[in-house]
């Protein structure tokens, strides 16, 4: 291990690279230590499971250290890596799914007036992320990535190695197929004009 | 997929409520503060490991040569008795097609020489495959 947390801190990615490519394992701690927070919480929105999030960067960070020879830095590093968590979390959720729920069977609140409006909207808000991992795959990751990558269509489509335009294709029917699923009370109207609106309405332009 | 009834107390969500349940800051959670510690010693136990035996192409292609070379001669044979073999007379009756006729199916099969050669080549590659599976056996007992 890097006996000095600083210098590991301080090392960039490319020299951590070429460190752990000429024969030295413990320059990783440097990727592992700048990257660790962003791969557990995408992990985190494929699983919403915290030990098995863990479990799954942890896996995904031991391909990216076997793997690291194959990374010719034509991109980013952070796009390598994503790409290839990203395609970890997809073959480990293939093999044991994150939710048993379908779309068909997420509830939704019968009345507005039964509970809190704060309430009622963040259960519904937590129902909304669980019915995201009950999307078809596809649609599923268009829509983890591009709300992980901060709304960011292009960032989205290279970590899926797909074309920007599928990608809006898929954020669109994805999001079809939870506003069909999904309502929220008629007279709460605030959300059309905050930020995270203006935010989703920027990638639909 | 299954229809719901419309509620009319309710309306379907707009983009900026699917952005405001799905926005990072609502997501976001910190790893474990043992979680690098994890991940750093599982790679030192995977650096730790012996590399992986190659395969020994060296030593396999000699018999991925041999094995292609019987195949190619089995199917060049078998080619050329089809195409030297006589056409099947034309019966007045035929038999009704209830059963499978090897001999319709396959004329040249019908001289006693070419099935005598059909059954040898098969024998040898019968013999090739029993002994190629014996020595991968005998190197993968080892």
């Amino acid at each position: 291990m890097i006996a000095d947390p600083a210098q590991s801190a301080t090392l960039t990615d490319e020299a951590a690279i070429a460190r752990v490519l000429g024969g030295d394992p413990s320059a990783f701690e440097a990727i592992v230590r700048r990257w660790q927070g962003p791969l557990v919480n995408l992990a985190w929105r494929y699983c919403r499971d915290r030990t098995r999030a863990e479990e799954m960067a942890q896996e995904a960070f031991l391909r990216a250290w076997r793997n690291l020879a194959q990374f010719r830095g034509d991109s980013a590093f952070s796009t390598w890596l994503f790409s290839l968590a990203a395609n970890v979390y997809r073959t480990e959720l293939r093999r044991l799914p994150a939710t048993p729920l379908s779309l068909d069977d997420i509830a939704e609140p019968p009345d507005p007036h039964l509970a809190g409006a704060a309430l009622e909207e963040t259960s519904r808000d937590e129902a909304l992320r669980r019915a995201v991992l009950a999307l078809p795959p596809k649609y599923r990751d268009a829509i983890l990535l591009f709300y992980f990558h901060e709304q960011d269509v292009p960032a989205a489509a290279r970590t899926l190695k797909i074309p920007e335009g599928t990608v809006k294709a898929r954020l669109f029917r994805a999001r079809e197929l939870l506003r069909s699923k999904f309502s929220r009370p008629a007279s709460r109207t605030a959300a059309a004009s905050s930020p995270a609106s203006l935010a989703a309405h920027k990638e639909a332009q | 997929m299954k229809t719901r009834r419309p509620n009319p107390n309710f309306v379907p969500l707009t983009d900026a409520d699917i952005a405001r349940a799905l926005a990072s800051e609502h997501e976001a959670i910190l790893p474990s503060s043992g979680f690098a510690a994890s991940v750093m010693a599982s790679i030192a136990h995977d650096a730790s490991a012996p590399a992986p035996i190659p395969f020994p192409w060296k030593r396999a292609v000699p018999g991925i040569i041999a094995i292609a070379a019987v195949l190619a001669l089995l199917i060049a044979v078998l080619v050329s008795m089809v195409l030297s073999a006589p056409a099947a007379p034309v019966s007045a009756a035929p038999a009704p097609a209830t059963a499978l006729d090897t001999a319709a199916l396959f004329p040249f099969l019908r001289s006693t020489q070419s099935m005598n050669v059909v059954l040898w080549t098969a024998g040898t590659l019968g013999a090739c495959i029993v002994s190629l599976v014996f020595f991968r056996r005998l190197l993968t007992s080892r």
